[in-house]
C-alpha cells in the first residue's frame, strides 16, 4: 500500500533533482552537495505525530518520551555522550540528531532500521530506554480521550503499532532544516556565504571529505569504515559489539566497523561526535576525521574555515532554536 | 406427529443449506483471484528492473566521475529494500517459492550497493590523493623517482583495464618503495578499492535481477492465466450449483404444492365427510374426564343445549336416569380399555324430554395406548323407538281386540244355536197359543213360556249384540233427544241420593242408530254411574254433544278398528263415584268380567258390541275415589248414505195363501218342522229342504207351484247366498225370504240389489213370519 506513494515519491524526487540540477547554473548542478527540499507530510499527522514525540507514555514508568533524547530545540540530540533511558540507566551510543533523519539511507549507526518507522521499536524497547511495549503503549493511549479523537480522525480510529508509528515518522518526515545559507549559496545566491566560508568549502572538497560526506544531507547515505587510514580502535582498551557497527547486520567480514556516514547539516549542533561520543569538540572530531579517514593532519587554520563552512549547513526549522 | 413433520421441514432444508454453502464457497473460490494485486506486483517487478539499469548506470557514471553523489543509489537502496519486502508480502503463495531467489539476489545487489559506496569513495579519495603522494615521496627521496613515475604509471595504466597481473606487478614495485608511507597506503588502497568496485558492479550484473524477475512476472502471468481461468471454471460451477439450486428449490415447492393440493383434496373430502357425518350423526368429543370439548350442529339441534352451554361440561348432563348405573360403568370400562362402545342410549334434552340415540363410543389412542379422547357418534333413533312402543301397543290391543273377536264368535256361536232352539220353543209356544182359548188355565203357562222364552230371547239378542252381530233397526236419530226421552225411566233407575245432571246440547247433528240400542246404552251407563257412587250421595253427568276427532283422540279409544277422523256426537256419562284403577279399565269391557255380585259381566262388552257395531267407541276415563267418565262416540249421519232401515213391526191381520207351496231350506229339522207349520197355517203347501243343494234340486222340479222359498243363511254343502243365487237363475222372479239369527243388516248386505223379497229374524214369533211373507207376496 505505501508501495505506490513512495514509489512515486522516488521517482519524483530523482526526476525533480535531475531536472533542478539540470537546470540550475552549470558550476552548481555539479556540487556534490545538494540542497536540502522539505518532504511532502500531512500536517495533521504531523500534529498527531509532535504529540506522540513528546508522549512520556511511550515509556514503562511515563518519564521518556522520544523528546527526552532528541531534544529538537537543541538541534535534535541530548548533547550527552549516551543518552540515559528509564530509572537513570545508561544508553549505549551517541544519540543522533532527529533532524533530517529521514533523509539517511537507514537508521541507527549500524542501519538496521531501513525506514523511521522501524527504528521507533528500538528505543521503545530498549530497557536502557523506554523500556516499554506497544500492547501497554496503545492501553495508555487509548484510554485518552484526546489520542481517541485524534485517531478517530486520521487513523480511522485504528490506535495500533503501525498507525503511531506512522504518526511519530510522519512527525520526523517535517523535520527537515531546509533554506540554510548554504542552501541558498547552491542555489545561486553568491553572497550567501563568505570568504571563509567558501574557502572552507573549498578544503572540504580538497581534502576529500565530500567523498563520503555528501549529498542532499552532507552524508547519511552511505556505510564507511571507522578507520580506513589508520585503526580507528587500536587506541581502545574494550572493543564492544556495537563498535562492529554494520558487520552486525550484514554478517560480512568486509562490514567490520563500517558505520553509518552521519550527516553533517546540524553537527555543529550535536556534539559529542562519533558513535562512542569520544569527541567532544568540533576542531578534534574534524582533526580525527582527516587522521582516520584521510590519512592527514589538517592545520588548525584550515580546520576553523572548514569549520566556518560548516557552520553554513544548519538550515530553518520552527521547532529548532540553538542559542549561539 | 411432529417428528415427522419436522424431518419434512429438514432434509430440504439441510440440502438447501448444503447447496448454499458450496455455492457461498464456490463463490469464494471465484474470487479468490485477486487481479488487482496481481497487477500491482507486475508494477512492483517493472518497477524493480527499471531500477537496475538505473543503478547500474549511476554505479558507473560515479565510477566515471560523472555523478560526484551518492544520493540517487541510496533512494535506489532504499527502494531495493522496500522492493524486497514488497514482493514477501504481494506476490501469491504459490509464486513467492520462486521468488526466493529474486529476493536473494536483490539483498546482495544492495549490499554491492553498500560496498561500491564505500570503496568507491575511498578510491576517488586515494586516487585524488596519489598525485601528492607521489611528488611527495619524489621529493622526499629523489632516488627513487623513477621507480615512482614507474610506479604511478602503472597504478593508471592498471586503472584502465584492472588487471590481476599488473595489481601484482604493482605491489611487488611497492615493496620495494618501502620508504613513503602515503604512496604505500594510497596505492594500496586504489589497488584494493578498485578490485572491490568492479567485484561490485561485476556482482550488481550478475545478479541478473531481470531474468529473474521477468522470470517471476511470466511465472505471475501463468498464475494469472491459471487463476482466472480458475475463476471462470468457478463461475461456470456457480452458474451450476446456482441452476441446480434453484432447480431443487423448484422442485421442492412443485411437490410441496402437490402435497398440498393433494392436502386440500383430502381435507376437502374430510369436510365432506365431516359434514355428511355432521348431518347425519351426533357428535361430541369428549376429553379423558368425559367433558365435551366439542359438539356438532346436530347435537345442539337435538339435545337443545347451545354449544357454549355444553362445552366443557360433562357428558352427565344428558343423564335422564333411565339407564343402570352399571350400565354407564360398563360403558366406561370398554372404553377406558381401549374398546369401541356401542349400545342405544336414552339422553335428557335441555327442556327435560327425552331422545333416543344409537350409539358408538370410540376412544382415540395416544402413543402409549391410552385415550386421551373420546369420539362418540350417534344417531337419533327416537322415532323409530316411539313406533316399536307404538307397534307394541297397538299390537296389544289388536290381540285384545281378536281375544274379544274370539270370545265374540263364541258368543255368537252359542247365541245362534241358542237362537234356533228358541226359536222352535217360541214358535211352537205360540202355536199353542193360538190353539188355546183365553179361559183354558194352560194359557197363562203358555204366556209365562212365551215370557221367558222372549227373555232368553233378549239375553240371547244382547249376547248377539255384544258379538256385534246383533240385528238394527237404525234410523236417523238426535242423541239430545234420545236422552231427554229416558230422564224419567233413568229417574227411577238410580237411588235416591245420587242426582242425575243433563248438560244436552240442542241441534246435536243426526246420527244413524238403534234407538232400542241407544236406550240400553244410556241405561247401562247410568245404572254403572249409580252403582259406581255406592250409595252415597253423588252426582251424576249426562252431557251431550259434538267434536271433530282427529286421529291422535282416535287413537286411544275403544273401537273395532281405526276410526277415520271427523266429526263425531258424544254422549258422556260422569260420576264422582269410587272410580276404578287403570287396570280395571282395560278389563271391564271384557265379556263375563263383573265386579257386582249379582251381575253377569255383559253390560259393557253388549254395549261395546252395540257402539261398535255403530261404528262408534267409547272412551273411558278414570280416578280411583274420584270418578268415572265414560264417553261414548258415534259418528256423525252421513246424509249420503243409504240406510237400510226396515220399518216397525206393525200387527198385521192375518194373511192367508189361497193356493201355493212353500219352500222351507233349513238345516235345523226343528227349525223347518215349525216353519212348515206356521206356513201351512198360512195356507201354503210345504215343501222342505235340508241345505241348499236340495233346495236347488228340488226347486225345478216343482217351481210352477212354489211360490214362496224361506231360506235359512248358514247351511252346509251349500249355504243360503249359493242358493239364492242359484235359484235366482232358474227364476229371476222367485220370491225369496231369508232367515237368519245375525243381524238383518249384514245379512241382507250380501243381498242387496240382488231380489231379496224379505228378511225374517229368528226366532220369529209366527206373527213376525205372517208379516214378512205377506209383504214379499204382495
Amino acid at each position: 500500500m505505501l508501495l505506490r506513494p513512495l514509489l512515486l515519491l522516488f521517482i519524483g524526487t530523482l526526476t525533480f533533482g535531475y531536472a533542478w540540477a539540470e537546470s540550475s547554473p552549470d558550476k552548481l548542478s555539479q556540487e556534490p552537495v545538494r540542497p536540502l527540499k522539505a518532504l511532502v507530510v500531512n500536517a495533521e499527522k504531523v500534529a498527531l505525530g509532535d504529540m506522540l514525540f513528546h508522549e512520556t507514555r511511550l515509556s514503562v514508568d511515563n518519564s521518556i518520551s522520544c523528546a527526552h533524547c532528541h531534544v529538537l530545540a537543541e538541534g535534535g540530540a541530548d548533547g550527552l555522550p549516551v543518552s540515559v533511558g528509564v530509572n537513570g540507566v545508561k544508553g549505549g551510543m551517541n544519540s543522533p540528531t532527529v533532524f533530517n533523519a529521514a533523509l539517511n539511507i537507514a537508521q541507527f549507526w549500524d542501519g538496521r532500521a531501513k525506514t523511521l518507522e522501524d527504528q521507533i521499536d528500538g528505543p521503545l524497547h530498549a530497557t536502557a530506554e523506554m523500556a516499554s511495549n506497544w500492547p501497554d503503549v496503545i492501553k495508555k493511549l487509548t484510554a485518552d480521550q484526546v489520542y481517541n479523537s485524534a485517531f478517530q480522525k486520521l487513523y480511522n480510529g485504528e490506535i495500533s503499532e503501525q498507525t503511531i508509528k506512522h504518526a511519530i515518522a510522519e512527525f520526523e518526515r517535517s523535520l527537515i532544516t531546509v533554506d540554510s545559507r548554504f542552501d541558498q549559496y547552491l542555489r545561486g545566491d553568491e553572497s550567501a556565504i563568505n570568504d571563509e566560508e567558501k574557502k572552507g568549502y573549498a578544503l572540504f572538497k580538497e581534502f576529500g571529505c565530500v567523498a563520503c560526506h555528501q549529498g542532499e544531507n552532507v552524508g547519511g547515505n552511505l556505510f564507511q569504515t571507522l578507520g580506513i587510514m589508520d585503526d580507528y580502535f587500536a587506541t581502545y582498551k574494550e572493543i564492544k559489539k556495537h563498535d562492529y557497527g554494520r558487520f552486525n547486520v550484514t554478517g560480512d567480514i568486509m562490514d567490520k566497523h563500517k558505520f553509518k556516514v552521519p550527516s553533517l547539516r546540524l553537527v555543529t549542533l550535536t556534539a559529542p561526535y562519533f558513535h562512542d561520543a569520544k569527541i567532544t569538540k568540533l576542531e578534534d572530531a574534524v582533526r580525527t576525521m582527516g587522521k582516520y579517514q584521510l590519512g592527514m593532519i589538517i592545520s588548525d587554520a584550515d580546520i576553523a574555515s572548514i569549520i566556518a563552512f560548516l557552520e553554513t549547513l544548519p538550515g530553518k526549522h520552527p521547532r529548532l532554536e540553538k542559542e549561539q | 406427529m411432529t417428528g415427522g413433520a419436522a424431518k419434512d421441514l429438514v432434509r430440504p432444508l439441510i440440502t438447501v443449506l448444503c447447496l448454499s454453502a458450496l455455492l457461498a464457497f464456490v463463490y469464494q473460490q471465484s474470487q479468490a483471484i485477486d487481479v488487482e494485486r496481481i497487477k500491482n506486483a507486475q508494477r512492483l517487478l517493472v518497477m524493480i528492473e527499471s531500477q537496475q539499469h538505473l543503478i547500474e548506470r549511476d554505479m558507473l557514471r560515479i565510477r566515471n566521475g560523472d555523478l560526484v553523489h551518492f544520493d540517487s543509489l541510496k533512494y535506489a537502496h532504499r527502494e531495493m529494500l522496500k522492493a524486497n519486502d514488497a514482493l514477501l508480502h504481494i506476490l501469491p503463495v504459490s509464486v513467492l517459492d520462486g521468488s526466493l531467489e529474486l529476493r536473494k539476489s536483490i539483498k546482495a545487489q544492495n549490499l554491492a550497493i553498500e560496498h561500491f559506496m564505500a570503496d568507491q569513495s575511498i578510491l576517488t579519495n586515494s586516487l585524488r590523493f596519489l598525485p601528492k603522494a607521489i611528488a611527495m615521496a619524489v621529493q622526499k627521496a629523489p632516488a627513487f623517482t623513477s621507480q615512482l613515475y614507474a610506479l604511478h604509471r602503472d597504478v593508471l595504466h592498471y586503472l584502465r583495464g584492472a588487471n590481476p597481473t599488473e595489481a601484482v606487478k604493482i605491489q611487488q614495485q611497492l615493496s620495494t618503495l618501502s620508504g613513503s608511507k602515503h604512496v604505500q597506503r594510497h596505492v594500496g588502497h586504489i589497488l584494493l578499492r578498485t578490485q572491490n568496485v568492479e567485484k561490485a558492479i561485476v556482482g550488481f550484473h550478475n545478479a541478473d535481477v531481470v531474468q529473474k524477475s521477468q522470470q517471476i512476472s511470466t511465472a505471475l502471468e501463468v498464475y494469472l492465466a491459471a487463476g482466472v481461468a480458475s475463476m471462470h471454471r468457478h463461475q461456470i460451477w456457480l452458474i451450476v450449483l446456482a441452476l441446480v439450486l434453484i432447480i431443487y428449490i423448484g422442485w421442492v415447492v412443485w411437490r410441496q404444492t402437490r402435497v398440498a393440493h393433494d392436502l386440500r383434496n383430502a381435507l376437502g373430502l374430510v369436510d365432506a365427510q365431516q359434514s355428511a357425518l355432521d348431518d347425519y350423526a351426533i357428535v361430541t368429543i369428549a376429553d379423558q374426564k368425559g367433558d365435551i370439548t366439542y359438539a356438532n350442529d346436530k347435537f345442539c339441534e337435538i339435545s337443545g343445549y347451545s354449544r357454549e352451554e355444553v362445552i366443557g361440561e360433562n357428558h352427565r348432563i344428558l343423564n335422564s336416569d333411565f339407564h343402570e348405573k352399571s350400565f354407564f360403568k360398563e360403558l366406561w370400562r370398554t372404553i377406558i380399555g381401549g374398546q369401541t362402545w356401542h349400545g342405544v342410549i336414552r339422553n335428557r334434552c335441555k327442556d327435560g324430554s327425552y331422545y333416543w340415540v344409537n350409539t358408538s363410543i370410540v376412544p382415540f389412542l395416544d402413543e402409549d395406548g391410552k385415550p386421551y379422547q373420546y369420539v362418540s357418534i350417534r344417531t337419533d333413533i327416537t322415532r323409530a323407538i316411539e313406533h316399536e312402543e307404538e307397534e307394541r301397543q297397538h299390537q296389544k290391543k289388536l290381540e285384545h281386540a281378536q281375544r274379544l273377536e274370539s270370545l265374540g264368535v263364541l258368543a255368537g256361536g252359542i247365541a245362534h244355536d241358542f237362537n234356533n232352539l228358541l226359536t222352535s220353543i217360541m214358535g211352537n209356544a205360540g202355536l199353542i197359543d193360538r190353539t188355546i182359548k183365553a179361559s183354558d188355565p194352560a194359557k197363562d203357562k203358555v204366556q209365562r213360556i212365551i215370557d221367558a222364552s222372549e227373555k232368553a230371547a233378549s239375553l240371547c239378542k244382547q249376547m248377539l249384540a255384544y258379538s256385534g252381530k246383533g240385528h238394527f233397526i237404525v234410523q236417523s236419530c238426535d242423541m239430545s233427544l234420545l236422552a231427554e226421552e229416558m230422564m224419567e225411566l233413568l229417574q227411577i233407575s238410580i237411588d235416591k241420593n245420587v242426582i242425575i245432571k243433563y248438560e244436552l246440547t240442542e241441534n246435536l247433528p243426526m246420527i244413524d242408530a238403534d234407538v232400542a240400542q241407544m236406550h240400553q246404552v244410556i241405561m247401562n251407563l247410568i245404572t254403572n254411574a249409580n252403582e259406581a257412587i255406592e250409595g252415597n250421595s253423588g252426582v251424576i253427568t249426562l252431557s251431550t254433544g259434538w267434536l271433530h276427532a282427529d286421529q291422535a283422540y282416535l287413537r286411544g279409544v275403544n273401537s273395532e278398528k281405526n276410526l277415520p277422523a271427523g266429526d263425531y256426537v258424544y254422549l258422556e256419562v260422569s260420576d264422582n263415584g269410587c272410580g276404578m284403577e287403570k287396570k280395571m279399565i282395560d278389563k271391564i269391557f271384557d265379556p263375563f268380567f263383573t265386579t257386582k255380585f249379582t251381575g253377569r259381566g255383559l253390560g259393557l262388552s253388549a254395549m261395546l258390541g252395540i257402539v261398535r257395531g255403530h261404528q262408534g267407541a267409547i272412551k273411558v276415563y278414570s280416578e280411583l275415589r274420584r270418578g268415572t267418565t265414560f264417553k261414548v262416540l258415534l259418528p256423525v249421519s252421513d246424509p249420503t248414505d243409504s240406510v237400510v232401515s226396515t220399518q216397525e213391526i206393525v200387527r198385521a191381520k192375518s194373511w192367508h195363501i189361497e193356493n201355493g207351496t212353500a219352500l222351507v231350506v233349513d238345516d235345523e229339522e226343528m227349525i223347518r218342522e215349525m216353519a212348515s207349520v206356521m206356513l201351512s197355517e198360512m195356507g201354503f203347501d210345504i215343501l222342505t229342504a235340508a241345505n241348499g243343494l236340495e233346495a236347488v234340486k228340488l226347486y225345478p222340479q216343482h217351481m210352477e207351484k212354489i211360490k214362496l222359498v224361506l231360506l235359512d243363511m248358514s247351511m252346509p254343502k251349500m249355504d243360503g247366498e249359493e242358493a239364492f243365487r242359484e235359484l235366482r237363475r232358474m227364476n229371476p222372479d222367485v220370491c225369496v225370504v231369508l232367515s237368519s239369527g245375525y243381524n238383518e243388516q249384514e245379512a241382507t248386505e250380501r243381498f242387496k240389489g240382488k231380489g231379496l223379497s224379505g228378511f225374517v229374524q229368528k226366532p220369529y214369533l209366527p206373527d213376525a213370519l205372517e208379516k214378512v211373507v205377506s209383504k214379499a207376496l204382495s
